[in-house]
């Protein structure tokens, strides 16, 4: 089989290196920023007190893990449409979708820590958190695929079709609250009437955690995508080796 | 544990997943550019055997 991928647009850096370091600066600031408002600007809440702090940290994680995932089902799209497609996608596919599988195992985390002073116990097999649990064991998945040993372009391909596939799962979360009756509060941004429930300093502090958390993501991106650039380099040089080696060549 | 106490251990457990998972990043690039290595190669050994 001849197909191959075409790798005549292959870059080794998703950023220029000047916006690169533009974005690290900005994430940097903007984190300090959320910290300074998230653990003392902003007013603790009259119902839940300090633990509502967590938000700032849950729902950004949860925000990023939802662009991430985006991210890679349009990355595997633009590789399936042969138009489009190039082993960057490809890249950029397996790339978010690790950094997705992080934020979402935050987001769980830090749900847990939420949920154990305000609701009084560390899990609850709700509507919002299974879909949640089952969104992070379907990436895992999606990671382990990536990981089976085939061609490139059979890789490729597979990786594309579980990842249009697994994405099923992000509405299902997003939406869980109003499909069901569940224990975790409805969205307090995103809601069905687009009217936001959260006002002044703690609305701030919520975006600002959205902003940076967004940044951190196409920072992390950047970086683990130059990453995944170099290692596919190092594995063409070892298969190259090894043929060399097992035909009778010395290298 | 104080609701407090539950607000900085998530905040520290961000620091620890987020900054462990950017330094694995960061290690694994230098790795693959030949800058660091995890394991010191073996001393080069003469032909009788006898370390260099």
């Amino acid at each position: 089989m001849s197909e191959k991928i075409n790798n005549r647009d292959d870059r080794s850096a998703l950023l220029p290196r000047a916006v690169g370091r533009v974005v690290d600066s900005l994430t940097l600031v903007s984190i300090g920023a959320l910290t300074f408002f998230g653990l003392w600007a902003s007013p603790a809440d009259v119902v839940q007190g300090d633990a509502q702090r967590i938000m700032y940290l849950h729902v950004p994680a949860a925000w990023a893990a939802y662009v991430a995932f985006g991210i890679t089902t349009l990355a595997s799209l633009l590789w399936l449409w042969p138009r489009t497609r190039s082993a960057v996608w490809d890249r950029v596919a397996g790339a978010s979708a690790e950094i997705g599988l992080i934020f979402t195992g935050l987001t769980l985390l830090l749900g847990s820590l939420w949920g154990r002073p305000v609701w009084g116990v560390w899990w609850a097999w709700d509507a919002r958190l299974v879909s949640t649990a089952v969104l992070f064991f379907l990436y895992l998945g999606y990671l382990a695929i990536r990981a089976v040993p085939a061609e490139p372009i059979v890789r490729a391909r597979r990786s594309a079709i579980t990842a249009v596939i697994v994405f099923i799962d992000v509405p299902i979360v997003h939406f869980s609250v109003n499909w069901w009756r569940t224990l975790h509060q409805k969205a307090t941004v995103f809601n069905p009437e687009l009217n936001p429930e959260i006002h002044g300093v703690m609305a701030l502090t919520l975006w600002i955690g959205v902003v940076a958390f967004t940044l951190l993501y196409v920072s992390l991106l950047n970086r683990r995508y130059q990453l995944a650039y170099l290692e596919e380099g190092l594995e063409e040089t070892a298969l190259d080796s090894a043929i060399l080696q097992r035909s009778g060549g010395v290298k | 544990m104080t609701d407090a106490g539950f607000v900085i251990a998530s905040w520290v457990i961000t620091g620890l997943v987020l900054g462990g998972y950017a330094l694995r990043i960061a290690l694994r690039t230098a790795v693959a550019r030949g800058e660091k290595t995890l394991f010191k190669p073996a001393a080069p050994k003469a032909e009788n055997g006898v370390d260099r």
